[in-house]
């Protein structure tokens, strides 16, 4: 029998997404006559957005896989809208700063994160493609947003041309996968050609590195977050990486779930597991490696989240059990909390001179002490991408490093604690210039209020998570670790 | 009287956020506040000397839970092998914040922040009896130290910050893996994740991964300690150091790797210990004498005593690895003897070094004229550094080469010649800056010691004088927590052996010093 096509769970667990939806539309069509007002819309539709989520159902799954709104989903969605609000409030006053208020702006800002909704609640092939056209092309339009800086036209370009390519690599795997199994459903795949399954289940996951900018897939992700407006290369480096690793997760507990699961059958362990362990090597290492040498902050910041992007593959590797959805989940919060807030010192820290963003290291000069609370919260940031104790980085590479140990990954985890030494250089110098160099010219300091509040956000949850990595000490709130646990008992 | 250890730990938390209140440009306000806090530091943590038993277990212990989900409690408590290296750091910070007081002039309230941090990690570090917990605190002297040393240092100082952090971050991070490691074995035994000391210490892990755990916490703590070769950074460390930070990293922070040594790799991995014994004291040898030969040639004050911690340190690893109890307990005495002498070498040459800017001795000679009670303190320093009897270098350094000299003759013959080298070098260094004809003009009118300069340094020689004459209260409360020690890494029989004999020898140095 074939379950109803629709009925009022699967209605309400619709709701977040025609919340986003719509109100992306009507966000966007504001902007023909009260253009001011998008920032207000935006903060709107995502306040509506939270009510709809708080009263989603948490175990739907609807049209052959299309709609799979369970704990995991929205897990994932409470992420986003996190990195979403982030966003947004980095967004007015850099906007404003380079006199760019549009209501537009808010509307494919919107647009995409229905795209990244859609995305960590779908075990669809052919929805997934679809989520990640919603995704990215949106971005490919807000990349390009400050349409007089040349780099920021080439960030768009590039983003654009391996986007596509990046997609068309995915449809590519999921033809083969079709071919292979006889559907587009992950959850209904089993049998089939294994060959062919495990070579569409390689180009997928190519597809997805991309967007997640692993080596040997991340020659955009400097390129594009450096030309990028500053809310914009902090949302890509937040909320496109959450919503990836979502996938990633999904994808990859289908294809690595036991034996005994139907799943199995189309890709075996031995095929995909080495790959990701180069992969993941590789993307933490030249991730820092290259990082190093910056001495431009955005760049500085892509290259790190490549290297996050790399501790977070760890969780993915099944070892000799699964693949490690909790700590991924718990990484992706703490990651979401410090990059966001280094985002926020970055664009208060960016203003433009002659067209151009001030980006190098060498204006930073003595900011610490100009600014004690930017310097304050700018040296926590680092100090938890660093991962060094008590913050919240520090606490997500603890589970990410401890799973991989309880799953045989020993000699991984060891490379990636060396990689985090090496890390530390390169946040270091971010402090160094802070605090212990003097300069002529330096950066002019935009104390707008909507970064401010990200900051202070931030700092929260980066001390928050960093003193109380379990509990979030207010009554009726469960245990953080218990609420991402429990989320991943949603996966085979 | 519970709590104290909490309350050491958070007092200096709290004088920060005094501070936080107090405006930065009325500098004379952020002093007194953070003496005061320091001062009151110290008075908090005497109870611990007097109230102390010396059972031999832990005491003053305090626990809560801090992180249930991950088994991470917190748990602090003190033995007699933590207790004098807490009371020695909360002795040094007012005397050292007191030192700092002109030679600090910009950011002072920066300064002071990042001192109340810094101790805070320290006094931590050595209460800790949750591993995590030892984690955390460990990696947060890290931060305030590195913030010393690159804004207040030297000229290279940004480099010696950076230097500094990552040679300490590279090992504690592998010690991290080494952590998660054993604590998921421990947790394979007793079904529960725990990284409380009390659990990990006894529980058996096969040799492989002993060795490879050992090894991990090892590092970790030889660069910290610093064991040749990953001394490189100390010398870099020390010389742009403002003299705050030096006495600092002189006093506490390099004892906090022959503490980890003590109190985690040891106890933890026995097996592996005892395998990796030979390789230890081999390069704890190759320390003593290197660091010698090192500080020897030296034309820079700062730098030399700098290596002649390199030395001093050999002598406390070699001390740990003879595994009996005089050379275990040698070790620890001579932590404190380095803590206090060193410090005040350090605190020494930044009295001049106010007064000159240089530390180059070629710059200096015939010092004792213009400076003559100056002259005469740093004189008494030296010699406790160098191990003259009554004085706090030669009680440790005795009971170390007894210890080894038991179990390894030809070993403790090679350590000797470092005291002798050591006698050398500072004696040398001594009489060209102090003795000789006065050659540059500028020293002829050098002030001599400030009030506030001898309220510093009379602490620190008392404490120096008493050690030296009097060590049997320290070695007492010390003796139950070594033998205990001893029994975790070899088993009872032999402990109970040389405990007597020991005692002997600690009456033999007490008579032998109270009849002049």
């Amino acid at each position: 029998m074939s379950p109803p096509l629709f009925g009022p769970d699967i209605l309400r667990a619709l709701l977040p997404f025609i919340v986003i939806a719509v109100g992306a539309t009507l966000t966007t069509l504001l902007g023909a006559w009260r253009t001011r007002l998008g920032l207000a819309a935006a903060v709107a539709v995502l306040a509506v957005a939270v009510l709809a989520l708080r009263g989603a159902p948490d175990s739907v799954r609807a049209w052959e896989g299309a709609l799979v709104l369970d704990r995991f989903a929205l897990v994932f969605m409470v992420l986003l809208l996190g990195a979403a609000f982030f966003t947004l409030f980095l967004s007015e006053p850099v906007l404003r700063r380079e006199g760019r208020v549009r209501a537009e702006y808010y509307g494919l800002l919107l647009f995409s994160l229905s795209g990244m909704f859609l995305l960590v609640s779908t075990t669809n092939l052919l929805m997934i493609f679809l989520a990640l056209e919603l995704l990215s092309i949106p971005l490919y339009v807000l990349c390009g947003y400050a349409r007089e800086d040349d780099r920021s036209i080439e960030a768009a370009m590039k983003y654009f041309v391996l986007g596509s390519f990046s997609s068309a690599i995915f449809l590519f795997g999921a033809a083969l996968l079709f071919g292979a199994t006889g559907t587009i459903d992950l959850a209904a795949m089993h049998g089939g050609d294994r060959l062919l399954g495990a070579s569409g289940v390689l180009l997928l996951l190519v597809g997805f590195f991309f967007k997640a900018a692993a080596v040997p897939f991340h020659m955009w992700a400097p390129d594009v977050y450096d030309g990028a407006p500053t809310p914009i290369a902090s949302f890509m480096a937040t909320a496109v990486k959450i919503a990836t690793f979502g996938l990633l997760l999904r994808v990859l507990s289908f294809a690595f779930a036991a034996e005994a699961h139907p799943a199995a059958a189309f890709l075996g362990r031995e095929a995909a597991e080495p790959a990701l362990r180069w992969i993941a090597i590789l993307t933490m290492t030249v991730g820092n490696l290259s990082a190093l040498t910056q001495n431009n902050v955005k760049r500085m910041l892509a290259y790190s989240s490549i290297a996050h992007a790399g501790y977070l593959l760890l969780g993915l590797i099944p070892g000799s059990g699964a693949v490690d959805c909790a700590g991924v989940m718990y990484y992706l919060l703490a990651y979401l909390f410090m990059t966001s807030g280094a985002f926020a010192v970055v664009a208060a820290l960016s203003a433009r001179e002659g067209g151009r963003e001030v980006l190098t290291l060498d204006r930073y000069a003595g900011v610490g002490y100009r600014r004690p609370f930017l310097g304050l919260a700018m040296t926590v940031f680092l100090v938890s991408l660093a991962g060094i104790p008590p913050t919240a980085g520090f606490f997500g590479k603890y589970l990410l490093f401890r799973g991989a140990i309880e799953r045989g990954l020993t000699g991984l985890v060891v490379i990636a604690v060396l990689n985090s030494a090496l890390s530390l250089y390169y946040y270091l110098r971010v402090v160094v210039y802070f605090y212990m160099k003097e300069t002529d010219r330096p950066a002019a300091v935009d104390g707008a209020l909507g970064l401010r509040l990200a900051m202070i956000a931030a700092l929260a949850g980066v001390l928050w998570i960093g003193f109380m990595p379990d509990l979030f000490g207010l009554p009726g709130i469960p245990s953080l670790l218990g609420w991402v646990q429990a989320s991943a008992s949603s996966l085979p | 009287m519970g709590g104290i250890l909490t309350a050491l730990i958070f007092l200096p938390l709290a004088g920060m956020l005094l501070l936080a209140f107090v405006p930065g440009s009325n500098t004379r306000a952020v002093r007194l506040v953070t003496l005061l806090v320091t001062v009151l530091l110290f008075l908090v943590s005497l109870p611990l000397a007097w109230e102390f038993e010396g059972t031999g277990g832990m005491e003053f212990e305090e626990r809560a839970p801090w992180v249930p989900a991950f088994g991470i409690s917190y748990h602090v408590g003190i033995d007699g092998i933590s207790l004098f290296l807490l009371l020695l750091t909360t002795f040094l910070a007012p005397l050292v914040y007191l030192s700092a007081w002109n030679a600090i002039t910009s950011r002072v309230k920066e300064f002071a922040l990042f001192y109340l941090l810094l101790h805070t990690g320290m006094i931590g570090a050595f209460v800790a009896l949750d591993l995590f917990l030892f984690y955390v605190f460990w990696e947060l002297m890290l931060v305030p130290m590195a913030f010393l040393i690159g804004v207040w240092g030297g000229e290279r100082r940004i480099y010696a910050a950076v230097k500094f952090v990552l040679y300490t971050v590279v090992g504690s991070l592998l010690m991290l893996a080494a952590l998660l490691v054993l604590a998921r074995h421990a947790a394979e035994a007793s079904g529960h994740l725990s990284f409380d000391w009390a659990d990990l210490v006894g529980t058996p892990v096969p040799r492989t991964l002993q060795m490879l755990l050992f090894g991990a916490f090892a590092l970790s703590f030889a660069i910290k300690v610093p064991l040749f070769p990953f001394h490189t950074w100390l010398p870099d460390a020390h010389v742009e150091a403002p003299t705050a930070g030096s006495a600092i990293l002189a006093g506490i922070l390099l004892k906090m790797g022959t503490y980890g040594f003590l109190r985690y790799a040891m106890p933890l991995f026995p097996e592996a210990a005892q395998a990796a014994a030979p390789l230890l004291a081999f390069l704890a040898l190759v320390g003593i004498v290197y660091g010698a030969l090192v500080a020897m040639v030296q034309d820079d004050v700062k730098k030399l005593v700098a290596y002649s911690s390199v030395s001093h340190l050999g002598f406390v690893v070699l001390g740990l690895f003879a595994f009996n109890t005089s050379g275990i307990q040698g070790a620890i005495y001579v932590m404190l003897a380095h803590g206090l002498s060193t410090s005040a070498l350090f605190l020494l040459v930044g009295v001049i070094y106010e007064r000159r800017h240089t530390r180059l001795i070629s710059e200096y000679g015939g010092l004792a004229r213009p400076m003559p009670l100056f002259a005469a303190v740093f004189l008494v320093t030296t010699l406790a550094s160098i191990g003259l009897p009554a004085l706090c270098g030669f009680v440790g350094e005795f009971l170390v080469l007894f210890g080894t000299f038991r179990v390894h003759p030809g070993q403790a013959a090679i350590a000797a010649t470092g005291v002798v080298l050591g006698a050398v070098y500072m004696l040398w260094m001594v009489r060209r800056v102090f003795f000789g004809p006065i050659t540059s003009d500028a020293n002829r009118n050098l002030r001599d010691l400030s009030i506030r300069e001898l309220v510093v340094i009379v602490p620190l020689l008392a404490g120096m004088v008493a050690l030296g004459v009097h060590p049997a209260p320290l070695l007492d409360r010390m003796e139950g927590a070594v033998e205990r020690h001893i029994e975790m890494m070899r088993g009872e029989a032999r402990a109970e052996a040389e405990t007597p004999e020991v005692r002997l020898v600690a009456e033999a140095i007490d008579s032998a010093e109270e009849t002049p």
